[in-house]
């Protein structure tokens, strides 16, 4: 079904290949995993086997690419052949409702309304969409969002699925009913490519591992070989990881010491209460997992604690002292999860010298660098470093602040196993100063790593 | 702005079948309405047209955001009479303005802002897509127009995290800040909104490819015909038209010069002539 | 046969250009719109400040996707979404069209869009021309009161100072977005 031989390519204006010597063989109805670290090359050849390259990314292209038996595939073709799911399915979405959203692709391609429908109403009822029609996109959680994207691809009845990091937006059960999707699909015959670093939930779907190092394909393995190849791919635990970390605790949650909520109360406006006369907050020298479904109010909580939301009753402590909105936000940290939106300096010096004023001396900078992996990066722009990088720069300033109070949303999320374990020491290190923690997650193994309390809300 | 930020708030009844009216219309019938009102001089007929208008903005419930504008508007006319009175120590000619001639502009331009605004707040994205695809324009005009209503309800709320963020990181971008610093506000205003929106043209523009929107074999889905609900609209707009043009009423004349206010039986002869 | 290849490849985009542009419509849209409710539309700091950001963002747009045509799509776009989500902005677009065809054209007679100097020259003839075409159409609305009349023409003067700021602006970020990657030409 997918076969590469002899591929090389380079991306416009870059002098370095993306993608070298790259040769795959994939059957039909096989489900394989390409993986491998942070800017390995994995994007680049999910963007061959989908048409994007050479289509929309030019650049120089060797080699022989051939999709479902042939290399002289049009894109137009090509995009019929092969369906694409990406990370954040927002990101492919077109329209503003579901209904809209689904019949997009297939009215483009002709189709009338009776035809449409008939394609469909099977696809809707297998992923229980029914409901849903009429929704907003913008209101689906991020389970039903993907679920949309996987919907308006199978509607074109593509012969390849390729998903890149599909879970990491998703929590356990959503995960799990995308893998139960996914494996009705292989059984009907659909071959399947998933570019992911979170492994642990593939086990039972995946025929064959592919390992990528600098731009090429270095092994190819059995899933359950991976956990061997852990240390020298940085790849994640394959094994699903129980939490082993205690819950937190009313005694735990103690007011004279870390950040306190005190009778919090709050609501967005015009919808029922978060919060309602809320007690509890996280410890000193802790780092406490808020965990819990979309919606509960995990980020919102945070939002409070930084003073970005206004609470219609309650107080905020920071070790034992009532603190206004302001002062919170300078004794505090929070990264959130989009980190484009939390760099602004020209370069990467500069990023880390604006958190502290001009107190840091190159030597500082130079030792901060080394210890996120940024070594090198000093005078590159902030918004020209790659999602896992700017991920790390965003941490690595949050810190450099020495915050009383840290949290963090997301944190793993498109982080490889190396990288992963890196922010996780950083984050205990931290909480060891004296600072209390917060990871808003829903990796396990991310929590098993450096959490000390689990809060489920 | 219901239109822009994409948010449902329970919209009354009158929002809900204004939301549903065909874009064609309403295009329509805002172009008829700015030109006839470049025409029409007759307060009486402006005022006739403020009115009803006013009754329709009314009817969305969007007082606190009708008090500001009208406030404005009011703020504006204050401005303007301030202005006349100190050009008027300049150019004679400018003390003879009455105070009609001075109220006129802002007759003018009260049905048309209502009218604007009765159309925004009754819109939604998700309808405008519908609609424009249902317009069949060619992908040149088709593609960017969509992409563009895709991308404001997702970027506004980008603009809402761009302001979190810089808080988090102690920068907030206000008159002062741009005032002490005029080149760092505007660097952080621009920069990461520029990146976020490079970043969504680039997802964006991918997607529609995937989907090969804009190329194939084209829509075979039914082009929109206008409803009962589309005509009546329009008719009671163009009806509202024909009355006010034919109000009896003042005629003022244009400019510096002075004004004329002779009471007119068959104003409609008159407007008719201008 | 080659002014019909050139007046075809006129008409041809593709759609990354198309969406580039249809993003940053929507973009200098609601940021000028924003600036106006957040700052108060009327105060000159405000008015400098709307003007700035979308004529700098417009620099950019152009630097991003440098080929003729590209003002005049722009700003169908942009009436276009007006009219869509606004109810206004119908009357305006004939005599904006006009100005940025005659910027185009004048943009392309000294060097064209590969060229920064025609991009500046072509973004400040816009500004103007479209200036003096909407004065032209206030005038129609406000030929009774011109002191009314006048005000609006010291707004659009003040709009028009931060302009020319924004082509100094536009430049400063369209050397930050190379440096960043985004701009390769």
């Amino acid at each position: 079904m997918i076969r590469l031989e002899n591929v090389n390519y380079n991306y416009p204006f870059q002098p370095d290949a993306a993608l070298k010597n790259v040769n795959l063989q994939v059957k039909q109805g096989e489900a394989i995993l390409i993986t491998g670290r942070s800017g390995c090359g994995k994007s680049t050849l999910g963007r061959l086997i989908n048409g994007l390259i050479p289509t929309y990314f030019s650049g120089s292209l060797n080699g022989k690419v051939h999709i479902a038996g042939s290399s002289q595939h049009s894109f137009h073709d090509l995009t019929r052949l092969v369906g694409s799911l990406f990370q954040d399915p927002e990101q492919q979405f077109l329209s503003t409702t579901v209904a809209d959203e689904l019949r997009t692709a297939l009215e483009w391609r002709g189709c009338t309304s009776e035809e449409i429908d008939r394609v469909l109403d099977p696809i809707v009822a297998q992923l229980g969409l029914e409901h849903k029609l009429d929704s907003s996109l913008f209101t689906l959680s991020e389970g039903e969002k993907q679920k949309v994207a996987l919907a308006s691809i199978l509607a074109l009845k593509p012969q390849i699925l390729m998903l890149d990091e599909p879970t990491a937006n998703l929590d356990i059960h959503s995960t799990g009913e995308l893998l139960s999707i996914l494996t009705t699909l292989k059984q009907e015959g659909m071959t399947i490519v998933i570019f992911d670093h979170r492994l642990y939930w593939l086990r039972a779907l995946i025929d064959r591992c592919y390992l990528m190092q600098g731009g090429t394909i270095t092994e190819t393995r059995q899933f359950s070989d991976l956990e061997g190849l852990r240390q020298d791919f940085g790849l994640r635990s394959t094994k699903q990881a129980t939490l082993s970390v205690p819950p937190l605790t009313v005694g735990q949650m103690s007011r004279p010491s870390g950040l306190y909520f005190d009778s919090l109360s709050f609501a967005y406006n015009g919808q029922s209460p978060l919060f309602n006369n809320f007690n509890g907050g996280f410890p000193q020298g802790k780092v406490v997992a808020i965990c819990g479904k979309n919606g509960r109010g995990k980020t919102t909580l945070a939002r409070i604690a930084m003073g970005l939301e206004k609470p219609s009753r309650g107080k905020i402590s920071i070790h034992g002292k009532d603190l206004p909105s302001k002062k919170r936000l300078q004794q505090s940290g929070l990264v959130l999860q989009n980190t484009e939106l939390q760099l602004y300096m020209r370069s990467v010096t500069e990023e880390l010298q604006s958190t502290v004023g001009k107190g840091l001396n190159p030597t500082d900078i130079d030792t901060t660098l080394e210890q996120f992996q940024l070594t090198g990066l000093q005078q590159r722009h902030p918004q020209s470093l790659s999602g896992g990088q700017r991920q790390r720069l965003v941490i690595a300033c949050a810190l450099q602040k020495r915050p009383d109070v840290l949290i963090l949303d997301e944190p793993t999320s498109g982080l490889d196993g190396y990288n992963m374990e890196i922010v996780g020491q950083h984050v205990k290190t931290e909480a060891k100063r004296g600072a209390a923690i917060a990871l808003i997650t829903h990796d396990h193994e991310f929590i098993n790593n450096c959490c000390d309390y689990v809060w489920n809300l | 702005m219901l239109a822009l930020s994409g948010a449902k708030s329970n919209p009354k009844p009158f929002s809900q079948w204004m939301g549903k009216l065909d874009i064609r219309i309403k295009v329509l019938t805002m172009f008829v309405l700015s030109l006839s009102l470049i025409f029409l001089k007759n307060p009486v007929g402006l005022a006739f047209l403020g009115v009803l208008s006013t009754i329709c903005l009314f009817s969305l419930g969007k007082y606190r955001l009708m008090g500001i504008i009208y406030l404005i508007l009011v703020i504006t006319w204050m401005l303007s009479q301030g202005f006349t009175m100190l050009l008027g120590l300049f150019v004679p000619a400018m003390k003879e303005q009455t105070v009609l001639q001075t109220i006129i502009p802002f007759l003018r331009m009260w049905p048309l802002i209502n009218m604007a605004l009765t159309v925004a707040l009754s819109m939604e994205i998700g309808g405008a897509l519908i609609a424009l695809k249902k317009m069949r324009l060619p992908r040149l005009i088709y593609l960017p127009v969509m992409v563009a209503l895709r991308f404001i309800p997702g970027f506004i709320n980008d603009m809402k995290q761009l302001r979190d963020c810089l808080l988090i990181r102690g920068i907030s971008l206000n008159l002062l800040a741009l005032i002490s610093h005029p080149n760092r506000t505007l660097r952080l205003l621009v920069v990461p909104m520029v990146i976020r929106a490079l970043r969504l043209a680039d997802e964006l523009a991918i997607a529609a490819e995937l989907k090969r929107v804009g190329y194939g074999e084209g829509l075979k889905t039914e082009k929109a015909r206008l409803r009962w609900c589309d005509s009546t609209f329009f008719v009671a707009a163009m009806l509202a038209l024909v009355v006010a043009w034919n109000i009896p009423g003042y005629e003022v004349e244009s400019g510096m010069m002075s004004s004329i206010n002779k009471p007119q039986t068959q104003g409609h002869m008159e407007s008719g002539q201008q | 046969m080659k002014v019909k290849t050139k007046l075809k490849s006129l008409f041809t985009w593709s759609t990354e250009e198309l969406v580039l542009i249809g993003t940053f419509a929507a973009l200098i849209k609601i940021v000028t719109l924003t600036v106006s409710l957040v700052g108060g539309g009327m105060n000159p700091a405000t008015l400098l400040l709307k003007n700035i950001v979308a004529t700098a963002m417009l620099v950019v747009l152009i630097h991003k996707v440098p080929r003729a045509g590209v003002l005049v799509l722009y700003v169908l776009q942009q009436a276009i979404i007006m009219m869509m989500l606004m109810g206004s902005g119908i009357m305006i677009l004939p005599g904006y069209l006009l100005a940025a065809i005659f910027a185009e054209t004048l943009a392309f007679l000294v060097g064209g869009y590969r060229n920064t100097a025609a991009i500046i020259l072509g973004v400040a003839f816009y500004d103007l021309a479209s200036r003096v075409i909407s004065m032209g159409m206030s005038w129609l609305f406000m030929r009774e009161n011109m002191a009314l009349f006048f005000v609006a023409l010291g707004i659009v003067g003040v709009g028009y100072i931060g302009c020319l700021i924004g082509l100094g602006t536009g430049i400063k970020f369209v050397k930050e977005f190379r440096h960043a990657g985004f701009i390769r030409r």
